[in-house]
């Protein structure tokens, strides 16, 4: 055992000696294997850290949000509603929901305005933190809104929401009821939706089904779905940016195929003394699979690792410029640490396992070189 | 006796390996400063009653796409461009419950 | 023989009250260790499931749902228990739509339903007859039975 593994151990040294004499083409394939792994990495650990701060989050969301449809499109529903849905057998309470959205001209920026179940008194709001760096306000301040009527509108910032609930609360704007139907001229007896709480997780389904019997003019949207739209949504997202991966990985494989089949005149002419002096083709192909290795997994290390900062201690800013639109505000958030061991495995499969196929055969060539014909030339 | 260059590639590549290691179980362990975040922003989600994340916020259908209708980012006819480059990255479907 | 015994002691004592409601009783709940003795998985884990023995001397058997619960007061001493009749203060069970404690032996017990509980095929409790009816109707149930009712073949149905 000791015997085998310096042998190992020497080869191992042969190899990195060899790849030290080819410094700058080994070093520029190190880099863009680097890269390719950090590119890959990177849009994994985003997406699922995203996926997974949506199920989290969204496991605390209302079980049952009740729609109504007018012409197939949203519109506003009446709170007579609720007293039909709470005879519902299984149905916990039934609360209205008041939400829309205000577009502040003069930012540009579109804020959600809602009514929490514990909202703040008449004439004070709570801002999500997005709000208050757009606006530059603190607690205390006084914001100016303009009414449906054309009317101004003060409100007092009576809290910003916390930081670290950024990715749900960015653009958010709490208010009062009274607040928010002066506001929007709000009809009194509608609600933008209904929440409904069931007792039973089992049940929920059957309750849908039977407030769609009851009101054929609604849309219930469960909580499952909504975590499955964001599963979906992160997937496909994901998704897009892994074929850009596919891409990349499809040209840096070439690009390793083309640096291990081209050996150079220097390296069969280093092979061929090695056989002359003695090597069998065993040794040629361990040589080889040391100098592959060394390289695959420097690059797998490097890419992960660096893509482990810039994804969670960085907040990804090269994946955020490209998946961010025309909006003005955008939440500031940090994703939690968490990487696995099923991720670290796939990747290592998707980067790792393609060089080794790449550069396998150009291997086998170079081990089965005829030392005499490379003596001679 | 001068350092080996595969020793010294042997230390790199462990410490390199037990890094990647250590990242994977810190995720993996309990945390209980972030099931404390979390228990704060479940009640945030539950008392707001909110239902979606503040991710992009230029469209309706992208502030809240769980409460869109499933036709939303296509809302002129069904091969229509999308108006907002966010869109792109919008699930076309909605998943079946 | 036992499960006669049983059944008539279990008639008698429900009999006067069959035609009331089941009262809302309550149902403590179970200690993070608690195993059921019958399946032996730890109930807690399954809280809208919690049918339990409430033992004249205050302490409570729990299972994880009333399939098990009546295999155990069928046959105590098969999971190592002794539960003369004279023991048991009285029997709760969890009402589906509501989730709350509710006296078992007069509750109705939907049988056949699509709705599985911790154990697969499962007795659902309620404390109503026309609650009872409708989930019925909702789910597929075959039957509505009282707790007497429940055979150990019925039970053995439920595999």
């Amino acid at each position: 055992m000791t015997g085998w593994c310096e042998r190992q151990r020497n080869i191992l040294d042969v190899a990195l000696a060899s790849l030290r004499r080819r410094r700058g083409k080994n070093l520029s394939l190190l880099v863009v294997y680097s890269l390719t792994v950090f590119l890959g990495a990177s849009v994994m650990f985003y997406s699922a850290g995203l996926k997974r701060e949506a199920r989290l989050l969204l496991s605390a969301a209302p079980e049952l949000v009740v729609q109504r449809l007018s012409a197939g499109r949203h519109d506003l529903i009446p709170v007579a509603y609720a007293e039909g849905i709470r005879t519902i057998r299984g149905v916990g309470t039934v609360a209205p929901r008041l939400w829309g959205y205000y577009y502040d001209a003069v930012y540009g920026a579109n804020y959600t305005v809602q009514v929490p179940t514990l909202p703040p008194p008449a004439g004070e709001i709570v801002i999500g933190p997005g709000i208050a760096r757009l606006r530059k306000v603190a607690a205390g301040d006084l914001l100016p809104f303009l009414s449906y009527r054309r009317e101004d509108l003060l409100l007092q910032v009576r809290e910003i929401l916390p930081a670290e609930s950024e990715l749900v609360s960015t653009d958010l704007l709490l208010l009062a009821e009274a607040d928010f139907r002066a506001l929007f001229s709000f009809p009194s007896g509608v609600a933008t939706d209904l929440t409904v709480t069931v007792r039973n997780p089992q049940e929920v389904a059957t309750v849908a089904r039977k407030i769609v019997e009851r009101f054929p003019d609604t849309r219930p949207i469960l909580r499952e779905e909504m975590q499955a739209t964001y599963a979906a949504v992160f997937d496909w997202r994901g998704g897009l940016l892994l074929v850009l991966f596919g891409v990349v990985l499809l040209a840096f494989i070439i690009f390793a195929w083309d640096k291990a089949a081209g050996l150079s005149a220097e390296e069969r002419r280093e092979i061929g003394i090695l056989k002359g002096i003695g090597w069998e083709t065993g040794d040629i192909l361990t040589l080889k699979f040391w100098e592959g290795t060394s390289i695959s997994l420097t690059a797998f290390l490097l890419g992960t690792l660096l893509a482990y900062v810039h994804v969670f201690l960085l907040q990804a800013p090269l994946l955020a410029a490209t998946l961010k639109g025309w909006a003005v505000l955008y939440p500031d958030f940090r994703l939690v640490s968490r990487i696995d061991a099923f991720q670290l495995t796939v990747l290592f499969v998707l980067t790792v396992i393609p060089y080794t196929v790449a550069t396998l055969v150009p291997s086998w060539r170079a081990a089965t070189i005829d030392p005499d014909s490379v003596m001679r030339d | 006796m001068p350092l080996r260059r595969a020793d010294i590639f042997g230390v790199l590549t462990a410490s390199g390996l037990l890094l990647l290691l250590a990242l994977v179980l810190r995720g993996s362990g309990p945390d209980p400063a972030e099931a404390d975040r979390l228990t704060r922003l479940q009640r945030l989600v539950t008392e707001a009653q909110l239902t979606d994340l503040a991710l992009l916020t230029e469209a309706r259908y992208t502030r809240h796409p769980t409460q869109a209708d499933h036709f939303a980012p296509f809302q002129d006819h069904p091969l229509a461009l999308d108006h907002f480059p966010s869109g792109m990255f919008w699930s076309p479907r909605r998943p079946a419950p | 023989m036992r499960f006669v015994l049983l059944a008539l002691l279990l008639f008698s004592l429900t009999t006067p009250c069959r035609t009331i409601l089941a009262a809302s009783a309550p149902l403590p709940s179970p200690g993070p260790r608690e195993k059921c003795p019958v399946c032996g998985m730890f109930v807690a884990k399954f809280p809208d499931w919690t049918a339990a023995v409430v033992r004249t001397d205050g302490s409570v058997l729990y299972c994880d749902g009333v399939k098990d619960l009546l295999r155990l007061l069928h046959e105590p001493p098969r999971y190592g228990l002794s539960l003369p009749q004279a023991d048991i203060a009285g029997i709760r069970v969890k009402d589906y739509y509501s989730l709350e404690g509710i006296d078992g032996s007069s509750a109705f017990y939907v049988l056949g339903s699509d709705i599985l509980g911790p154990m697969g095929k499962e007795l659902i409790p309620f404390a109503r007859r026309a609650e009872a009816m409708e989930f019925m109707r909702d789910h597929k149930g075959r039957q509505i039975l009282s707790l007497t009712e429940v055979t150990p073949a019925i039970l053995a149905s439920l595999d």
